[in-house]
């Protein structure tokens, strides 16, 4: 090579931020970057011409010789892994040396002389192993965890079987009971008790009620959340729970588009029970209302009527648990259903202007059909 | 295609050559005893999948990894080491001593695996270049992987020449079974042939 080519041949290659040095086929370094120089300790002028194993005494060991020989063989380029060779040139104190990985490749070049050099790019690549090696870590801690969840799951579910198994049983007899306490209780009515007794016949009658009730909120409550959450079009849920000859006198009118909300397998009794209240305490209720809008990230749907409204002093206690138990299923399992999949109910009706309930669905939990962006 | 025996024999023997000395360097690189062998050797000027689906019967269904080696030159075309996917991981982790049974060719895996197809495909082609009177020009290997209708090499142009190498790797009593391809132009391929017959006339 010229005098001035091999000038700035070097000083491309020491701009590098790659150590390169070639070998002449007698094993001779002829070039010697400045990156292996600041890398190794080793400067230019003492690589230069020596042999490759006296200045990078790993190149001595057979197996590494005999690869670079496949270069000089016409066997193409050679790659030294990481892998299998951590660190095939020591950097300038031994304390560097620690953790840190090369990746070495080399590969053949010929130049205009014809004669055959080998080049060797070595490259640190300590940071990106790190980085592999702490995926794979947190892979291996994520793979055992979900195996943990997953056997946590497996036993949940077997636990929640028998559970379910044992509720529906003992409502089961305590159904054969009732039924046999209320008809002994009607049996008795017919036996024209004093007034006194009859006053307390009609108060067990009620108990008995009350309990029947209790037992079908338990049945309702224990199906929350057994099913899989689904997609529902909040216009078919509407419409098909507005065919109850409830709603003869009432209009429905549903104006949320191809608006779908992902919920709990009970949501269409929880929308029964939102437009059954309208009627049943709405008094003179005409016309129910539900729309959509956007709301922060979310979606919130209204469910208003023109109805006597809810006293400001209930608007708090209607979602306890046991308020309003006696007609269907209570706005405490409305607000339990919809909350298994991260929907919030409140009240922000005017009590004389109607009840107005106002669901806010978050981010990720509605979407539109086909694409729709929404309700205009 | 009409394939001289003679020809296919020198390409046979070249092959296992390069293929034992691979042997050799990964039972030095790895410090297991690794076996290498080649069965068979088939060549065509098929251009048709159907071809490579009758021999490559056992790749067409999943993903493959392949390094890839390509070269011009008095031969031109491109080397390929193939291997089903869940084979070459396999292959990778016992090679290295990796416990688990990791489901991923993360980069240092292909790192790993880059060299080991390296070993084989620079010893072949030290190998082919005994016979032949001139260097060739490699690009450096590369690493591919993906399921076998979308990566695979075996598309040949008609006026193309691929040799298939069965090549079997025993190690640890594992059997894993891999594939060599050579695509070369049929100009290529004449040359080749031209120089393993001067070869034997003269003697390796």
């Amino acid at each position: 090579m010229e005098p001035e080519t091999r000038m700035r041949v070097t000083q491309y290659l020491d701009s590098l931020p790659v150590g390169i040095c070639t070998i002449r086929d007698d094993y001779r370094i002829a070039i010697w970057n400045r990156t292996l120089e600041n890398w190794t300790g080793i400067r230019n002028t003492d690589a230069l011409w020596k042999s490759v194993f006296e200045v990078v005494p790993l190149f001595a060991d057979p197996l590494i010789k005999d690869r670079v020989q496949v270069i000089f063989s016409g066997g193409g380029p050679v790659i030294f892994s990481s892998r299998f060779h951590p660190r095939l040139f020591p950097l300038m104190h031994e304390s560097q040396n620690e953790g840190r990985v090369q990746r070495i490749s080399i590969t053949p070049l010929e130049l205009d002389s014809g004669e055959l050099q080998a080049m060797i790019a070595v490259e640190d690549v300590t940071a990106v192993t790190e980085q592999v090696i702490r995926y794979r870590l947190i892979k291996d801690e994520i793979k055992y965890e979900l195996e943990e969840k997953k056997k946590t799951e497996k036993a949940l579910a077997v636990a929640i079987g028998k559970l379910n198994t044992l509720a529906a049983i003992t409502r089961h007899d305590m159904n054969n009971i009732l039924s046999a306490f209320v008809g002994y209780l009607a049996l008795a009515q017919k036996e024209q008790p004093g007034e006194t007794v009859s006053v307390y016949l009609e108060k067990m009658k009620q108990s008995a009620d009350v309990m029947r009730g209790q037992i079908a909120f338990a049945r309702d409550y224990q199906e929350m959340g057994n099913a899989l959450p689904s997609w529902n079009l909040v216009s078919s849920l509407v419409t098909s729970c507005s065919t109850n000859p409830l709603f003869t006198d009432v209009t429905v009118i549903v104006e949320t588009g191809t608006l779908e909300v992902l919920a709990d397998a009970l949501i269409s009794k929880a929308v029964y029970n939102l437009l059954e209240n309208a009627v049943r305490h709405g008094e003179h209720t005409s016309v129910i209302m539900v729309t959509c809008r956007d709301y922060n990230d979310g979606i919130l749907i209204r469910i208003e009527d023109n109805g006597r409204g809810i006293p400001l002093h209930l608007k708090e206690r209607i979602f306890e648990r046991g308020f309003g138990a006696n007609t269907g299923l209570g706005l405490f399992l409305v607000k339990e259903i919809l909350g298994i999949t991260g929907m919030q109910i409140r009240e922000t009706g005017e009590e004389g202007a109607g009840a107005r309930f106002d669901i806010l669905v978050p981010f990720g939990y509605y979407r539109y059909q086909d694409g729709d962006e929404g309700v205009s | 295609m009409n394939v001289s025996l003679e020809v296919l024999d020198g390409l046979r023997e070249l092959i296992t050559i390069g293929v034992g000395h691979s042997a050799g360097m990964l039972n030095r690189l790895t410090r297991a005893h690794v076996t290498l062998t080649v069965p068979d050797v088939f060549i065509s000027d098929e251009a048709s999948l159907l071809y490579a689906r009758s021999v490559f019967s056992g790749m067409t269904r999943g993903e493959i990894s392949q390094v890839i080696l390509r070269f011009t030159g008095a031969l031109s075309g491109s080397f390929y080491l193939i291997i089903p996917h869940t084979s070459a991981l396999n292959l990778v982790m016992i090679l290295t001593g990796e416990e688990g049974s990791p489901d991923e060719m993360d980069a240092l895996r292909i790192e790993t695996l880059l060299e080991v197809g390296n070993i084989i495909t620079g010893s072949v082609m030290s190998a082919l270049s005994i016979v032949l009177t001139s260097r060739l020009s490699f690009q450096f290997p590369g690493y591919q992987t993906g399921p076998y209708d979308s990566v695979h090499p075996f598309t040949l142009p008609e006026s193309d020449v691929g040799i298939i190498a069965r090549t079997w790797f025993l190690l640890q009593k594992k059997e894993i079974e891999g594939d060599l391809f050579i695509h070369l132009t049929r100009e290529s391929y004449a040359h080749l042939g031209i120089c393993i017959r001067t070869a034997m006339e003269k003697g390796l």
